[in-house]
């Protein structure tokens, strides 16, 4: 029992260790947040161009848009995630370092979960006043589904990241590898968001689906990323 | 050393020949045209059983990349490269025919109906699982990375399929008569059959000549290597 | 305790991939306290058993016994007792001086780490860029601070991946005068390099790993730099 003890105090010593290094080079630099935000943003302003909504119109579709504008811009997000452990060779000092590999795997998700909510809880205001929609309506609901779908997204997201860091065009590899395999989160992500935007069709179903996704990848990534980090 | 005629891949290769032959005869002398959609219905007998194969191949990747990971033997990388390789080449055929017959049957190209987008999902994410391969350098990490992707794609099949289908029951589209291979029955079952065989056959023969071909790579890339060594 | 035996044995080592062999039959010795230098050309099999030591590799056959247990199921108390020099700095350019040491120490679990920080910081002449990111700092700064790094948490092996590579004067004398304070204070040390003045100049012993095996070994005070780089291009030679 102690044994289990000191293990669950040495894995959370090593998720909080990762995450204020990760927080503490965004800080510094903002890179992670003003690439995914500005892409993000530019998403949802071509949107409105190319398509020119009605308030009904945006307010049934919004959704789609939010999560597509989301997931284009967390991609820019993770890709940095492991790009700056490339840089150096600082990988190695994560594998020469006394911690627990899944707890590595953890700190590096929650800090793509936070860097990837922040911005998506900034673009939400904004999207609903480009495009008249109402956000108010189930907005608690609403954040609680950001938050599941932005954990199953950077679950896969973030072993995904560590993976593409290790390749040539890793820029590329990386939403080529993560989009169609984010497929499930992102339709249940936008049907739940569609219900807290207003819609009508329950999500139940779709809500079930959101966490046990969380749960299937969180678990997945967290038993293989040691292999990544092996060699 | 690996120059020895391939009995194994000679039989099997010889087998998948009169196999075809024999489905060929069966579905377009033998098995009666079905009577609403006509002649293009016969291009079932060689949609569905492409459908099955690459799910057997998928399923194998999985295997293999489990495998992989416990004994970190290069012969299972190789195995799962192969598979997914042809597993790739059996859904592309699933995505040219199936269009094929929807067309003259249904009136279009595509419907985002659960089995073809699934399919579809399953090609970009075995697409991927390629390409990875194809750019990553080092062989024993690309073999690792490649694992954990096989892995990882796998699992996601379930999900991928349950989330496609509650979206296709919120979002109805029209009813398209004539489901694939609904109760089929008498010569056309047989006919099935055989051509399921058929391509389960050929499909080991391609395995088998894929994966030969990663071994003769490989001992060139080792012959490489010690002309290498003996230059510097 | 020079002549306390086996802290580090490691017994036929073959490390494969297919048909690629890394590493055939290698077998090695480590006493407490001493300092084992090997050298090899490039693909010689130096970094993969640098690797297996330090656990990033541990897939291969043949045993390794690390501070007296088995080095497969080697655990965290096995790491925290290793340090790592190679010629990439392993260090964050956005962070600064102290963040970059401040996370290592954390990794590390170093007790009252603001103390040893500032000390580290003393050693490699550093004060006055505490707080700049890394990314300002001149190649030899960046490197005197990559050994400060390595020696955060006070290891009591240290292996060292071609450290000279690319240091400047400066850094290169803070690297000797730390290798000789080290080993002087009991430390180990196992180097692989292909330079042989540097390599020679602290090593208790060497050994030549050529195409995954090693094909010589003596103590050094049985042979001199001279010799052992005559012997030494021979053995290139053939």
């Amino acid at each position: 029992m102690t044994f289990a003890f000191s293990g669950a105090i040495g894995m959370w010593h090593a998720i909080t260790t990762i995450f204020w290094k990760d927080l503490k080079i965004e800080l510094r630099t903002k890179e992670a947040f003003s690439a995914s935000f500005v892409f993000a943003l530019m998403v949802l302003v071509i949107f409105n161009f190319t398509l020119n909504l009605t308030t009904e119109e945006a307010t049934a579709m919004g959704a789609g848009f939010l999560w597509i504008a989301f997931a284009f811009g967390g991609v820019l997000a993770l890709n940095r995630s492991f790009a700056l452990e490339r840089d150096e060779n600082c990988l190695q000092g994560l594998q020469l370092a006394p911690i627990d590999r899944g707890g590595v795997y953890l700190g590096k998700c929650l800090a793509n979960v936070v860097f990837m909510l922040i911005t998506e809880l900034i673009l939400l205001p904004l999207f609903a006043v480009f495009f008249n929609v109402d956000i108010t309506a189930r907005l608690g609901y609403l954040v609680v589904v950001l938050v599941l779908g932005t954990i199953g997204f950077s679950a896969v997201g973030t072993l995904f990241s560590a993976i593409a860091a290790h390749t040539r065009m890793r820029e590329v590899i990386l939403p080529i590898l993560l989009l169609p395999a984010a497929v499930p989160v992102l339709i249940a992500a936008v049907e739940c968001t569609t219900y807290a935007l207003g819609g009508d069709a329950s999500p139940a179903l779709w809500f079930r689906l959101l966490v046990v996704y969380d749960v299937i990848f969180l678990t997945v990534s967290f038993l293989t990323f040691g292999f990544i980090l092996q060699e | 050393m690996t120059s020895a005629p391939d009995k194994t891949g000679i039989l099997l290769t010889a087998l998948a020949l009169i196999a075809m032959l024999v489905s060929l005869y069966l579905v377009f002398m033998y098995v009666p045209t079905e009577t609403t959609m006509g002649e293009v219905q016969k291009i079932f007998y060689f949609h569905v059983p492409s459908a099955w194969l690459a799910f057997l191949a998928f399923f194998l990747v999985f295997v293999f990349s489990v495998v992989y990971l416990m004994r970190h033997e290069k012969k299972w990388d190789n195995l799962a490269a192969s598979t997914a390789e042809i597993g790739v080449l059996f859904c592309t055929l699933v995505l040219i025919t199936g269009p094929i017959w929807a067309k003259p049957v249904w009136g279009i190209w595509w419907t985002w109906d659960a089995r073809l987008t699934l399919t579809l999902v399953l090609w970009l994410i075995y697409v991927g699982y390629l390409m990875l391969r194809y750019y990553m350098v080092d062989p024993e990490r690309k073999a690792t990375f490649a694992a954990v992707l096989g892995i990882v794609g796998f699992v996601d099949v379930p999900l991928v399929y349950f989330s496609i289908r509650w979206w296709r029951t919120q979002h109805p589209q029209p009813v398209l008569a004539g489901g694939e291979g609904s109760g089929i029955e008498g010569p056309m079952l047989l006919t099935f059959v055989v051509c399921l065989a058929t391509f389960t056959v050929m499909f080991f023969a391609l395995l088998r000549y894929r994966y030969r071909l990663q071994e003769l790579r490989d001992a060139l890339d080792e012959l490489h290597d010690r002309v290498d060594h003996s230059a510097g | 305790m020079p002549g306390e035996p086996g802290l580090l044995a490691a017994r036929d080592i073959t490390k494969s991939f297919g048909r690629f062999k890394a590493l055939r039959s290698v077998s090695l010795d480590l006493a407490a306290g001493e300092f084992l230098t090997i050298f090899g050309r490039n693909g010689a099999g130096k970094t993969t058993f640098l690797k297996i030591v330090s656990s990033i590799i541990r897939t291969y056959s043949g045993s390794v016994i690390l501070f007296g247990s088995d080095l497969k199921r080697a655990d965290d108390d096995t790491r925290r007792r290793i340090g790592f020099v190679s010629h990439e700095s392993l260090l964050y350019k956005d962070l600064s001086v102290y963040d970059n040491l401040m996370f290592y120490a954390r990794l590390y679990r170093v007790q009252s780490p603001g103390q040893r920080i500032a000390e580290m910081i003393a050693r490699v002449d550093l004060e006055a860029k505490t707080t700049v990111p890394v990314r300002a700092l001149s190649r030899g700064m960046r490197q005197r601070l990559a050994l400060a790094r390595a020696f955060i948490h006070g290891p009591e092996l240290l292996l060292l991946d071609e450290p000279f590579t690319g240091l400047d004067e400066r850094a290169s004398e803070i690297l000797d005068g730390f290798l000789d304070e080290f080993v002087k204070h009991g430390g180990s040390v196992v180097m692989v390099t292909h330079d042989i003045d540097r390599g020679w100049r602290h090593a208790h012993r060497v050994a030549v790993l050529d195409r995954g095996a090693v094909v010589y070994e003596t103590p050094a005070a049985e042979s001199s730099a001279d010799a052992f780089r005559d012997k030494y291009h021979e053995i290139l030679r053939s």
